[in-house]
């Protein structure tokens, strides 16, 4: 009966561990599931390019601080009804909820489009890829490395051709880390982001490896 | 497998104690939360900072600011070099207001005090704002008070006072209802002038400290800058204190306090007499005269038995002042005497004999600010009117009292009761961003926002010459209770009253799209609609235009001696007596609106170096006569209480007088600031200006009595050992009975001794001091031998 108990607490507490520390969803279960967003984003639509049915936006025109700033940040509301107040069906209901969120409305009777700034609120994505609270990810540093030695990319998309290439635009070097998003109808993690696949990565292209380099 | 009963019972408890720690151990959801805010987040990238020009209205000179946001939070706080007032100067308060807004005592709960004899207890925003309502219905007699202010605030605050038939009063800790008044019956126009101080070349100034804390001392500052970095021009200052102002003086006069005015005739005197201005400025000033003159007794030799000062320098500044552009004026101690109007009305009078009014360095008319949607008081209600007032709350008569901005039960002297008075108040409505004396003393607390919070306009007062409106604007979300934020005061008020229609940002808006109107392209900012106009002012900080100036109309001289009220120090002439004069002071914690804040709490003062404390300064021979010693516990009784202080003996205070800072001393605060040193506006007696009603806040007497013990004076003075800055130039060292230059003149021997010592022997200088400062210093030292 006591080795039921030891071995019940020390399940849980393990779980427990495992599920603070690793902070992310386990490889053996498979990267591919995702969650569910309040506004289903189709990054297909946005960032693919034209020959594939999407617009070929830049992964910088909304995550716009990621050359920048230790994060990528998501766009701000502002941004995204930017285009979508006019662009867009005004049936879909996507749209609807992003345009309401943004305070724009659209009469009932007269289909008339009311903007009121003072009703539009943020919106809570569910976040795909985190890193534990110990790790500080600069991705600024990042990306400036990758643009100019693209040979260090991984996961480069089949229909991108940068064999040779002296530098490439940012955003063919998130598929490091992120995959190819243009393809993903909901983001998925591909690759694990643990400190094994840090370190090689630093360790072959002459990265710092030192644990300060990461976790301060 | 067999489980009995205790055994399913004991499995079930560490099953339930194993899901907690799993539950908390999980991953907190708001980390699983990533968010698109509304707007774009120019303020959270990180590493990279925001610049946002605003102003900051608490002190009424409506000083430009710029705050430095990083990752949406207040890094630091400069002054605008764009804004006409203080053209990047800023107080010496100004960098740690940051800490009004983040402050370990901010207030995250409305509290509410269910019965008068009640305690405060935290409530919900709901309840909250049901009692507020009930308070402020229809029918209630109400009164609203804040501090000076000439804002949309000041508007808001006017118009929901009218709109329930009830007042709106203002109150200044320091009255200057005498400044206004003198200026008032001199210039005929409420606004105070602005003072060309920057391009003078002669300044005289009576009591107030304009350098350190008195008016715009940002904007004063800056011009001060001005003028000695030019031809240096000549400073005079007469202050019973010495205080940063005084230290700042070429020359500075310790009268017996409440006699300045006689040495302000005095030199006016001296100029008459020996006719060292045109004949028609004489003539111009002496119009209102009786009998067309000074009347007699204004002799220098005269006047200097009577108020300490000696004839020679009354002279002195009499012909420096009548050369070259100058300007005279007055304020703070000197204003505030029983006699302070009369003293106030001369002085500036002086300008007229100058020939100073409306020229470039000298006194200029401010132009009569009149705007829609911005309100307030230009000039603050009168220690008079107040009284009154609270004589009617006392009656009970009131039925809600709204206060924000200010703390009238620490402010006001014992004499007045203001809570004894408050208890008669069916509701008293306190706003504020930390607890103090007044909300401690309310039914209903609200916890308010800081300026960086909140939209707002303001007109500074003084204006420097001409049209300008400061804008302020949130730079930061709002803390506070929940996901609500901290309860905006004019929201508050907003919602209560319909007829205003608007938001805060709207009405504020509102006076910028009245400027765009108006500004007929000029100003500075020039648009081609009123949203780009309003984009430019919230870069720029404000609205201002140089063409709307004030005419430089005449001044309305009348006989002065109309005001004279009794002084009533001038009976105490051998100012050895058992009696002082007590004169009040207020340095970086302001009349305590910093005092919770840690920052301002540790700035050493600007004379004395002393901080976190209440020390009482007073003339270092009396002290020594009566065997007072630094740090000595004195306590200091007047008619209106009793208040315990440090001794710190100092050379410059006159005999007889003590000062004594105001800030610190509240009953009920935060951590930084309750049980810490005294409050010497509670034993100011209630004496006033019989010709204005005016605060005589300088005009106390105490006596002084010694407990016995003593502690050590918090100062920065004298802590770090005086070391040479520049390598083998020896420390100054002024002996006692010593002149500077002669001390200079013994060091400058010495070292010249030294020099010829080391040639003599062959000695390098630089060989010495290498060890200490390497090479390169001694590189430096070899170059500038030669």
């Amino acid at each position: 009966m006591g080795g039921l108990t030891t071995l019940a607490i020390f399940s849980i507490l393990l779980a427990g561990l495992f599920n603070a520390w690793l902070g992310q969803p386990l490889p053996v279960l498979g990267f591919e599931q995702t969650v569910d967003q309040p506004i289903n984003f189709p990054h297909t639509k946005h960032a693919a390019p034209v020959s594939e049915g999407g617009l070929g936006m830049d992964c910088t025109f909304c995550h716009r601080t990621v050359t920048k700033s230790s994060s990528a940040h998501v766009p701000a509301v502002e941004l995204c009804a930017s285009c979508h107040r006019a662009v867009g069906s005004y049936e879909s209901e996507d749209l609807k909820k992003l345009r309401e969120t943004s305070g724009i409305f659209e009469n009932a009777e007269d289909k008339q489009v009311v903007v009121d700034s003072e009703r539009a609120s943020p919106i809570n994505w569910r976040r795909v890829h985190r890193l534990p609270d110990h790790v500080r990810f600069v991705h600024s540093a990042h990306i400036n490395y990758l643009t100019n030695h693209p040979s260090a990319i991984d996961n480069v998309p089949e229909r991108l051709d940068i064999e040779g290439e002296e530098s490439v635009p940012p955003s063919q070097v998130c598929s490091t880390c992120h995959g190819d998003v243009a393809s993903m109808e909901k983001v998925y993690q591909v690759e694990p982001l643990k400190m094994g696949q840090c370190v090689n990565c630093h360790r072959k292209n002459g990265g710092p490896t030192d644990c300060a380099a990461c976790h301060h | 497998m067999k489980i009995n009963r205790r055994e399913f019972l004991s499995l079930s408890g560490k099953s339930a104690a194993g899901a907690v720690i799993f539950a908390a151990c999980s991953i907190p959801e708001k980390e699983l939360v990533v968010q698109s805010p509304v707007d774009m987040p120019e303020d959270l990238v990180r590493g990279i900072d925001s610049w946002y020009a605003t102003s900051w209205g608490e002190g009424a000179s409506g000083d430009g600011v710029l705050v430095r946001i990083l990752e949406g939070r207040i890094k630091k706080l400069k002054g605008n070099p764009d804004h006409p007032v203080n053209r990047g100067g800023a107080r010496t308060n100004l960098d740690r207001a940051i800490q009004l807004h983040y402050n370990p005592d901010r207030l995250h709960n409305p509290k509410l005090r269910r019965s008068k004899d009640g305690i405060l207890s935290n409530t919900t925003i709901n309840e909250m704002d049901k009692f507020i309502k009930e308070a402020t219905s229809k029918g209630k007699k109400i009164v609203v008070v804040s501090n000076p202010t000439r804002s949309t605030e000041g508007w808001i605050s006017q118009k929901f006072a009218e709109s329930r038939g009830g007042r709106y009063l203002t109150f200044d800790t320091l009255d200057q209802t005498n400044l206004h008044e003198a200026l008032y019956e001199l210039f005929d126009t409420n606004e105070i002038p602005h003072f060309d101080i920057a391009h003078a070349d002669n300044v005289l100034s009576f009591g107030a400290d304009w350098i350190e804390n008195w008016i715009s001392p940002a904007q004063y500052g800056h011009a001060f800058g001005e003028l000695r970095s030019g031809n240096r021009g000549f400073f005079a200052h007469v202050e019973p204190r010495f205080s940063l102002t005084s230290a700042s003086s070429d020359l500075w006069l310790s009268p017996y306090p409440g006699t300045e005015s006689e040495i302000a005739l005095s030199i006016a005197n001296v100029i008459i007499d020996e006719k060292l201005v045109p004949e028609a400025q004489i003539n111009e000033f002496l119009n209102k005269f009786p009998e067309g003159k000074i009347q007699f007794g204004y002799n220098p030799e005269d006047v200097e038995k009577r108020t300490g000062v000696s004839q020679e320098k009354i002279k002195e500044i009499a012909h420096k002042i009548s050369k070259g552009k100058s300007i005279v004026f007055a304020g703070g101690s000197t204003s505030a005497y029983t006699n302070g109007k009369f003293n106030t009305y001369v002085i500036f009078a002086l300008n007229v004999l100058l020939g100073s009014i409306g020229k470039t360095g000298g006194v200029i008319l401010n132009p009569e600010i009149d705007k829609e949607n911005i309100g307030g008081s230009t000039k603050p209600n009168s220690f008079k009117d107040w009284q009154e007032e609270i004589a009617q709350w006392r009656a009970g008569y009131v039925d809600t009292v709204i206060i924000k901005g200010v703390d009238l039960v620490y402010s006001m002297p014992n004499s007045l009761d203001i809570k004894g008075a408050l208890k008669n108040v069916e509701t008293v409505i306190s706003f504020g961003s930390m607890m103090n004396e007044t909300l401690n003393s309310s039914d209903i607390v609200v916890p308010d926002t800081t300026f960086f919070e909140e939209w707002g306009s303001e007109i500074p007062n003084p204006l420097p010459g001409y049209l300008t409106v400061s804008l302020q604007q949130p730079v930061v979300v709002k803390e506070g209770p929940g996901a609500t934020g901290a309860v905006s005061y004019v929201d508050t008020l907003l919602n209560l009253e319909p007829s205003i229609s608007g938001s805060n940002k709207s009405l504020v808006k509102k006076v910028f799209d009245n400027e765009y109107k108006e500004s007929n392209k000029s100003g500075s900012v020039i648009a081609d609609d009123k949203n780009s106009f309003m984009n430019g002012v919230q870069q720029r900080g404000g609205y201002w235009n140089k063409s709307f100036s004030s005419e430089q109309k005449k001044v309305r001289l009348k006989n002065p001696y109309e005001f004279v009220s009794e002084n009533s120090f001038s009976e105490t002439e051998s100012n050895y007596g058992e009696e002082f004069h007590l004169i009040p002071f207020s340095n970086v914690l302001m009349d305590g609106k910093l005092s919770n804040v840690p920052l301002a709490q540790q700035a050493p003062d600007g004379i004395t170096t002393v901080a976190w404390q209440t020390w009482v300064e007073i003339n270092i021979h009396q002290a020594e006569e009566m065997g007072i010693k630094e740090g000595d516990i004195i306590y200091l009784k007047s008619d209106s209480g009793e208040i315990k202080c440090l001794a710190y003996p100092h050379p410059g205070v006159q005999p007889g007088t003590l000062c004594v800072p105001t800030g610190q001393g509240t009953e009920k605060g935060g951590r930084y600031s309750e049980d810490r040193g005294s409050n010497v506006l509670k034993i100011l007696s209630g004496k006033t200006d019989e010709n204005t009603g005016a605060f005589a806040w300088a005009s106390t007497k105490v006596s002084l009595k010694r407990a016995g013990g003593s502690e050590k004076l918090p100062k920065f003075e004298g802590e770090v050992t005086a070391f040479p800055v520049e390598p083998g130039v020896p420390v100054l060292v002024v002996k006692p009975g010593q002149t500077a230059h002669e001390a200079e003149e013994e060091n400058h021997h010495k070292y010249q001794e030294s020099i010829n010592f080391r040639e003599s022997h062959g000695i390098s200088h630089s060989d010495d001091h290498a060890d200490d400062h390497g090479n390169n210093m001694k590189e430096n030292k070899e170059k500038n031998s030669h």
